[in-house]
């Protein structure tokens, strides 16, 4: 298994290497491989981000100092000192990435917009512009890039030729916005559909067209209606992911066929329909006391079943689970109905769980304050890998999930093979009879001894 | 007793006689082995050196489970610590000749007497402090900005409940982070026997045990809320002694009696704190909460 790990405390992207059942808070259980520490860049200003494995040799990098970087990785088998003496090299051999530098661009991010939300927000501490999103535009071309900013700007960001990164157009919306997340459940090569929503910025759908230069608003969501006591209710979503259009039934050809959840701050769960309304379908409250809830990740069954931007390839709404984060230290698996499945990690996660992603409809993993970062089994909620990694983990890319060889010494080898071949012996001579034989021996057996007792 | 079945003597008195016989009898034993003891490492220090690191006393304390937070000796450890100073330090106050610590303190809204007394005595304690009466209606996020415009840089808020003491949190301004401590364990000046009475000297801080990464942030924020130059010629000492992730707080003056002896005079008060919450910013995302389950094992510490 091979994770990028950003990590916040040095700004550095920290690669882990290691099996199945790597803990480093058991001194007995297997260790990592290795945790290297690259792209280190000026302490926690330059924090990455967000991260996009662009393909299997490019890697982007978004920081918050406002720069956006490409690196180029290579494979370099790891080198160990020679040993001293004849001993036997039981080292596991693996493959460690060295990055290079391609190209950057820098100046993407903008605080000043954000000084006037800072006070009204109901956050206590200021606001710092940082990027909530990164994405691929396309999946075919896997050329262009759409880079969200919490100050409301839309980057669409290119890698040119010789791989130099430029930025074709930045698009500015209403701020702040805590996600952006495009549609890609259907493609359409001239047009791209992305949502954006954030603290009192109710969800819209926008639509980008003309090679990505321009950009229309389609769809806006209408709040909820007043509560019991006739107060507003608090808009603040802060993740969304979309399922299939209907596919069936009356659609209505006039109006959009977009179907998406919402997780809001104010611990609802939103499920909207264009066609039905602006308003969502069902607004439920999911956490007791109104905790906020901060990320989202729909679970597929199937493989294939989710998207590469993570919405769901499925239009039934009646009929879904999905994995949200609140700030305490909480993963939780819900159903479409809001109510509590499981729960990851419960008594060892300590710290705001800060970024999860669900990896090949397989894995969930997740990094935090609490300085480690863990992989979940996505079905069965069992943890597979936890590794600390000394500094606030804010985003994590897995690269594979291979698992690399432990040499054995020679001696066990040779034990575990004879092992082998003597239990792979056994059920060729093995007839009927003798296994009736053998049922007849020990119950026998047993009742000889009932009977002495 | 091991030599319980010897004792066969039915009247009660007797047989407590003879117990208290056995007993002094081995008492005996023991002084004298202890005193040859002695005598032999008087004349050879190394056999003590020996026996004390031979015979170490299992104690929860030493028990305590792994965590791999707790730097390591070595060099690799080192290294790795000077990435941890930075990710902490951007939290405090990093220069302290320049920008000494400022602090207001406060108490929760609607507070009683006992609040007001512990703020009394946290007024002696902690130096360059402004206290300020709760009021009804001003928000939190409020507050802060206000301080952040006087160039607060810390902010103390006692709670209490049902006329009691019983928690403090420090707040590093502007952003954060946020401690939440329980306070127990509260015992006045008066009652301290022979204690002393305290000069306005800024006093040395001792910061003992505090060992994983969670403990260094607990300790960071104590240095950054007392000056880093202190008065030497006060000669008063604040200790904040952590054991078993419970930080006791004490405040002498030292006398050096001769070359060798070191007097201490207590000067008060005593409290105990447990940390029960870590937040990022101003009371935002949980760092580290401390949970009852956390409490089933009794060798896991998180200081």
């Amino acid at each position: 298994m091979r994770l990028l790990v950003s990590c916040s405390h040095n700004g550095s992207v920290k690669e882990i290497v290691c099996n199945k059942g790597t803990d480093t808070s058991i001194q007995t259980a297997l260790q990592p491989f290795s945790t290297r520490a690259n792209l280190i860049s000026g302490g926690s200003s330059g924090t990455v981000s967000q991260m996009l494995a662009v393909s299997d040799t490019l890697l982007l990098c978004a920081r918050d100092s406002g720069v956006v970087e490409l690196y180029r990785s290579k494979q370099k088998p790891i080198e160990y000192e020679p040993l001293e003496g004849e001993q036997e090299d039981l080292r596991p051999r693996f493959d460690i990435s060295e990055f290079e530098l391609l190209s950057s661009v820098n100046g993407l991010l903008d605080d000043s917009k954000l000084e006037h939300i800072s006070k009204k927000s109901a956050k206590r501490t200021k606001i710092y512009d940082t990027f909530v999103s990164l994405s691929p535009l396309s999946q075919k071309k896997n050329t262009h890039f759409l880079l969200g900013t919490k100050s409301g700007l839309i980057h669409i960001i290119k890698i040119g030729n010789s791989q130099k990164l430029n930025v074709v157009k930045t698009h500015e919306l209403k701020a702040p916005i805590d996600f952006v997340q495009i549609y890609d459940n259907e493609t359409n090569a001239k047009e791209v559909v992305f949502a954006y929503g954030g603290e009192e910025n109710l969800v819209k759908l926008m639509k980008l067209f003309s090679n990505y230069t321009e950009v229309e608003k389609i769809w806006e969501a209408k709040n909820v209606a007043n509560d019991r006591l006739d107060m507003r209710v608090p808009v603040w979503p802060t993740a969304l992911k979309f399922l299939d259009p209907i596919k069936s039934g009356n659609i209505d050809s006039d109006k959009l066929n977009y179907q998406f959840v919402v997780v809001t701050h104010w611990s609802h769960l939103g499920i909207y329909q264009t066609q039905h309304g602006r308003k969502p379908l069902h607004y439920i409250d999911l956490l007791p006391n109104k905790e906020p809830i901060s990320n989202l990740e729909m679970v597929a069954d199937k493989a294939d079943e989710l998207t590469p931007a993570g919405n769901l390839k499925s239009s039934d709404i009646d009929n879904f689970t999905f994995v949200a984060t609140d700030f305490k230290k909480n993963v939780l698996r819900f159903n479409n109905k809001g109510r509590l499945i499981t729960k990851f990690g419960r008594d060892d996660i300590v710290g705001s769980p800060y970024f999860i992603k669900v990896i090949n409809e397989k894995y969930l993993v997740q990094g935090g304050v609490d300085r480690y970062v863990r992989v979940f089994d996505l079905q069965s909620a069992r943890r597979i890998t936890k590794v600390y990694v000394t500094g606030k983990c804010s985003n994590v890319v897995m690269l594979d999930d291979d698992e690399i060889e432990i040499p054995i010494p020679a001696e066990e080898k040779k034990k575990a093979e004879q092992i082998k071949k003597k239990r792979q012996h056994q059920p060729d001579n093995e007839t009927e009879q003798d296994v009736e034989e053998l049922w007849d021996h020990l119950e026998s057996g047993s009742k000889s001894k009932k009977a002495k007792s | 007793m091991n030599q319980g079945n010897d004792i066969n003597i039915s009247n009660k008195m007797k047989r407590q006689e003879l117990f208290a016989e056995i007993k002094d009898q081995k008492n005996k034993e023991r002084h004298t082995m202890r005193r040859q003891r002695a005598k032999e490492e008087r004349e050879n220090p190394e056999l003590k050196q020996k026996r004390l690191k031979e015979n170490v006393t299992k104690t929860i304390d030493n028990m305590r489970v792994y965590d791999e937070t707790i730097a390591k000796a070595g060099e690799e450890a080192e290294a790795e610590d000077d990435d941890n100073d930075l990710d902490l330090m951007k939290f405090f106050n990093t220069n302290h000749r320049n920008h000494p610590p400022k602090i207001l303190l406060t108490t929760n809204v609607n507070a009683k007497k006992a609040a007001y007394e512990f703020a009394n005595v946290l007024i002696e304690i902690l130096p360059n402090v402004q206290f300020v009466k709760r009021k009804f209606g001003i928000k939190l996020k409020e507050i802060a900005e206000m301080c952040n415009k006087r160039n607060f840089t810390d902010m103390v808020i006692i709670n209490e409940d049902k006329k009691k003491v019983t928690g403090l949190t420090f707040m590093h301004l502007p952003e954060g982070p946020t401690f939440y401590f329980k306070i127990s364990s509260y015992v006045e000046v008066k009652k301290i026997v022979g204690h002393g009475k305290p000069t306005s000297h800024i006093p040395e801080l001792v910061l003992n045990n505090f060992q994983t990464k969670l403990g260094k942030t607990v300790g960071q924020l104590f240095q950054s809320i007392f000056p880093q130059n202190p008065d030497f010629e006060g000669r008063q000492v604040i200790t904040l002694h952590n054991q078993r992730d419970y930080i006791f707080f004490r405040r002498h003056r030292y006398m050096f009696r001769d070359e060798e002896k070191v007097g201490l005079q207590e000067l008060g008060p005593q409290f105990t704190m447990k940390l029960k919450r870590l937040q990022r910013g101003l009371r935002e995302e949980t760092e580290w909460e401390h949970t009852s389950d956390m409490d089933k094992d009794k060798k896991k510490f998180y200081l």
